[in-house]
């Protein structure tokens, strides 16, 4: 499409509850609808879906396309992306805002390609150029620099945005979106996926990226034996264990809730402190906004030092011990 | 039953032992690559994986796939080690500067020309690039369902399988028919190491080079020019501290460390 | 005259580098601390892997890479952690097989293919090994079988293989006729015959397991005896155990000599002296050239007899020259090492001290520096072609191979 009109967000559900990140892609919609003078549109796809287009109202959305269907209770691509497409189709929207979930990061690619339109993905922060084009921000070129993503040409100007980075607005009960129902022609028969049945896990750790204090090992651990020194530092600081991504692929820490860094979690503690971490820019992207951060690393050319506010050019078996002991002395 | 050949599009990555010698070129902003060794990304090889134990209990073969410049080959000769039976390196100047759109139209172009194919695998996200586009573009340009962040595979039928998609605490079990493009996670599969049998194979079997005129493609389709999005400009992350270096024996760095996490506010007082 | 590895070959080095990078090297800890466990999974690992078909021709189920693939392998796993490489069992399991033929190969091959068998030469006794007229573990007929008493000691892992080959006495010292010489007799043992018993096993300065093995009364079918057959001694196969040990332990002291280099390097970069790495000091810039000049020469000349090896030809002399250096450049080089790593060159977890104990283990295996010396001499006076050239191939015990 070579025009569009109206910034779409498409709200993610599961379980009939609206999720976080579509609340949050609604408070940076509004902002970038603001920009352009057009309004806030947001895409729900469900079964039974009444109490949650009220949500989307209340949470700022002006326009709710709503497609209320048994086959969309749970998401399938090859239902939502067609869907999707006869929607933008319809209604050319100018841009359209998906969050990076795993469900995002599965239907966004796949409908750019279906209405032949680019793709922002993974960004952490929007602007708006001075010809209304979205910019896309995306930590780029190994996250050294901040790549500015266009796409000049075609609609709906397209980006997931990363869970996490963009502020939800105020609730204001009562207030109300207009509602377009979409109707839903597409059967079971004509689709190839067929969802069997989900399930559900319970989140057990902290996250890393809410917690105050974070202790992150890299590469220079060496081993699993050497790791649980990685955990016992974070238990004397009550805080929460990350990782680089080396770690990750040795399964010494857990690729889907400890990498930090630019494919992986942005933690924002007071307290860093990074053990054997030698600082790739993709990894200090996710730490630069911590207050404080501390790296030890026997390598004392480890470009960590430059990103640090205190380093120890050691080794961490030797200086972890000492830590914890100290650490005894204040919290008793 | 039926046997199944599979594809798998690989990528080459700079090889991650050497990531530390990769430096960012401050005028034109662009990473210096130059004598970093490439190596297939850590989830290209659980793709590949899946696709090499999908042929030991079906029967069939496993095609590997690749675009990028000359050199790449050489990515493409280790999946044949690993037990990949043939290989195709997609390989133009027009190809170059692609986007995830203009790549996976190059894949779809090469998977088209290898004719009948039951599945097509992927790492669900590039080491590099980490957006995990390819494989639903990809799917679109050959008319295939796809499935991506998948951590457990069952076939169920000559064309039918079941399949666990991970999503943020839980997953959704789904089923779909043949031909299907499916992005998986790292947990799918322990990896294989290399056999010695690999070195024999990779003498063996061919690595296919196909230019622009081996495809059906439509020119305006590629590249650079057939990219919608583009880097509008970049920024510089200021990443650099104080840098304030602790030194002396373990417990006297210790003391010093604490005391000044104290002074900053981020350790209680005793 | 080329001096280029193959592509095949250089592929095989790749595949060994990764399998010590991925199964060996981040597991250190638990080979310094001799954890039987780990080290039966990693031997299992290194079978599956096949690293032992290298020497295995194409037609009879290995992959042919040769003596030179083979060589290039065991140098980079033993540059991760040196130790009696297990292939060397599967690989002389192999030879045994296949010089022995018959009922023997048939029962063995498809194992040794799969890499689920190993054997060891039984040639030792406690008395030496190099002094044949004096071995005292002797067989004799009974009906079409033998039965075989005595004891054989220094065998490398001998308390894990499944067979072996055992040399022994079958003459009469007063008859004539099967006196001296023609009084030895190769059979193939196997460690479930009745009577072979395991008596000790012991542990030397490097961690690596040496066995005792006592025969009493086992009784070894008539084909189980290793052609050319009875009282025809030093046939073939031995100068083939020769060959393939001396080549195997020649790749370990590589390995030895690649793993100080490689060691000391990283070290030298790592460690700052005097607001600067090691490295610019010129007392380590020289140790490191003496170890890199060390390497150069010990890959030379190991290369270089195993290649004439893979054309066909004796390298017999080439190989103790080959061994007999690659001796002397492991125990220089890895003290080199040690020095440069200061006091932690001798700590147990750097790898320097490692690859000190172990370069000394490897010295009596395939015959120590004098037994070199002997041959080497004796081919530079009396061989056909003094000039370091190969002999035709007859000469050989690889034309059983």
């Amino acid at each position: 499409m070579k025009e569009g009109k109206g910034v779409w967000v498409f709200i993610e559900q599961r379980g009939g509850k609206v999720s976080e990140v579509g609340l949050e892609l609604l408070g940076i919609g509004r902002e970038l609808a603001g920009k352009v003078n057009e309004k806030l549109e947001a895409v729900l796809f469900g079964y039974q879906t009444g109490s949650m287009v009220d949500e989307l109202g209340a949470y700022g959305a002006d326009t709710v396309y709503v497609a209320d269907d048994p086959l969309l209770e749970v998401y399938n691509s090859d239902a939502y992306a067609v869907l999707m497409q006869e929607l933008i189709e319809q209604y050319k929207p100018g841009m359209m805002i998906v969050g990076a979930s795993n469900i995002g990061s599965d239907l966004a690619p796949r409908v750019a390609a279906k209405v032949n339109t680019g793709l922002s993905a993974h960004c952490i922060g929007f602007d708006v150029d001075e010809h209304g084009k979205l910019l896309g921000k995306v930590p780029g070129f190994g996250g050294a620099v901040m790549a500015d993503i266009i796409c000049p040409e075609d609609y709906p100007q397209m980006a997931t945005a990363r869970p996490g980075f963009f502020q939800k607005l105020e609730r204001v009960e009562g207030r109300k979106a207009d509602v377009v129902k979409v109707e839903v022609k597409l059967r079971q028969e004509d689709i190839n996926i067929k969802v069997l049945g989900t399930s559900k896990e319970e989140l057990t750790a902290r996250p890393v990226e809410s917690a105050d204090v974070v202790v992150a090992g890299g590469f220079g651990i060496g081993g699993e034996e050497n790791w649980k020194l990685v955990e016992e530092l974070a238990d004397a600081l009550n805080g929460s264990v990350g990782a680089t991504r080396p770690p990750c692929d040795e399964g010494w820490a857990d690729l889907e809730s400890q990498m930090i860094g630019q494919s992986g979690k942005t933690v924002r503690p007071s307290l860093y402190i990074g053990l054997g971490v030698s600082g790739a820019v993709h990894h200090l992207v996710g730490i630069q906004d911590s207050k404080v951060i501390v790296a030890i690393n026997k390598d004392s050319k480890a470009p960590i030092f430059e990103a640090a506010d205190y380093g120890i050019a050691a080794d961490f078996r030797q200086i972890v011990p000492s830590l914890i002991e100290e650490l005894k002395s204040i919290t008793g | 039953m039926k046997e199944l050949h599979s594809v798998v599009c690989i990528k080459p990555v700079p090889d991650q032992r050497f990531w530390d010698k990769i430096s960012l070129d401050p005028k034109t902003q662009t990473l210096r690559r130059a004598g970093i060794p490439v190596a297939l990304g850590p989830l290209d090889l659980n793709a590949l994986e899946e696709a090499l134990r999908i042929k030991e209990s079906r029967g069939g073969k496993v095609t590997v796939v690749s675009m990028g410049p000359p050199g790449t080959e050489e990515i493409l000769e280790w999946a044949i080690v690993l037990g990949a039976d043939e290989a195709v390196l997609l390989s133009d100047r027009a190809f170059a500067g692609a986007d995830t759109l203009a790549t996976a139209y190059v894949l779809a172009s090469g998977i088209k020309k290898l004719g009948d194919v039951d599945l097509v695998f992927l790492g669900n996200e590039s080491l590099d690039g980490s957006t995990g586009q390819v494989g639903p573009q990809v799917a679109e340009f050959l008319g295939m369902s796809h499935l991506t962040h998948i951590t457990k595979i069952d076939l169920t039928g000559d064309n039918k399988l079941e399949a666990k998609f991970r999503i943020e605490f839980g997953s959704i079990d789904v089923e779909v028919k043949t031909p299907v493009v499916i992005a998986v996670d790292k947990e799918i599969n322990e990896p294989r190491l290399a056999n010695i049998w690999g070195a024999v194979w990779a003498q063996e079997r061919k690595i296919n080079c196909w230019s622009i005129n081996d495809v059906e493609v439509d020119r305006d389709k590629l590249g650079l020019s057939g990219s919608p999005t583009q880097v509008a400009g970049v920024t510089t992350i200021e990443l650099k501290r104080k840098g304030e270096m602790l030194t002396g024996e373990p417990a006297d760095i210790a003391r010093q460390l604490v005391k000044k996490l104290q002074t900053d506010k981020v350790l209680p007082e005793a | 005259m080329s001096f280029k590895m193959t592509h095949e070959q250089e592929l095989a080095r790749k595949i060994a580098l990764e399998f010590a990078e991925r199964e060996i090297i981040p597991h250190r800890d638990k080979l310094r601390v001799e954890d039987e466990e780990f080290e039966e999974q990693l031997a299992v690992k290194e079978a599956k892997a096949g690293f032992h078909l290298a020497m295995i021709p194409r037609d009879e189920g290995g992959t042919g890479l040769g003596q030179v693939g083979r060589v290039v392998m065991e140098e980079e796993l033993s540059a991760a952690y040196p130790r009696m490489v297990s292939s060397l069992h599967r690989e002389f399991a192999y030879v045994f097989a296949k010089a022995t033929g018959g009922v023997v190969k048939e029962k063995w091959m498809p194992l040794i293919l799969k890499g689920e068998a190993s054997a060891a030469p039984f040639i030792n006794e406690p008395q030496g090994g190099s002094d044949l007229m004096n071995y005292t573990t002797t067989a004799r007929r009974d009906g079409d079988d033998w039965i075989i008493n005595g004891r054989k000691c220094f065998i490398s892992d001998g308390h894990k293989v499944e067979f072996g080959m055992i040399l022994l006495k079958t003459g009469d010292p007063k008859d004539p006729a099967t006196r001296g010489a023609r009084s030895m007799t190769a059979f193939i043992v196997e460690e479930d015959m009745p009577g072979y018993k395991v008596e000790r096993v012991e542990k030397s300065m490097a961690g690596n397991l040496t066995a005792t093995v006592s025969f009493t009364d086992v009784r070894v079918p008539g084909n189980y005896i290793v052609p050319p057959g009875v009282g025809r001694g030093i046939s073939p196969v031995f100068l083939a155990v020769w060959d393939v040990g001396r080549m195997g332990i020649s790749a370990m002291l590589l390995g030895c000599i690649l793993g100080s280099c490689r060691s000391s390097i990283q070290f030298a970069k790592e460690r700052v002296l005097y607001g600067k790495p090691i490295h610019d000091l010129q007392a380590i810039k020289h140790r490191i050239a003496d170890m890199y000049i060390d390497l150069a020469a010990s890959r030379a000349l190991t290369y270089r007899a195993a290649w004439l090896r893979d054309q066909g030809m004796n390298s017999s002399q080439e190989q103790s020259i080959a061994k007999y250096y690659c001796t002397q450049a492991a125990i220089r080089a890895s003290l080199h090492a040690i020095n440069i790593h200061g006091g932690s060159g001798v700590m147990d977890e750097y790898m320097p001290q490692m690859y000190y104990r172990y370069a000394p283990c490897l010295i009596a295996g395939g015959g120590t520096d004098e037994i070199m010396k002997d041959t080497i001499a004796a081919s530079a006076i009396n061989g056909a072609n003094p000039v370091m050239g190969a002999n035709p191939a007859e000469t050989s015990g690889f034309y059983i191979l």
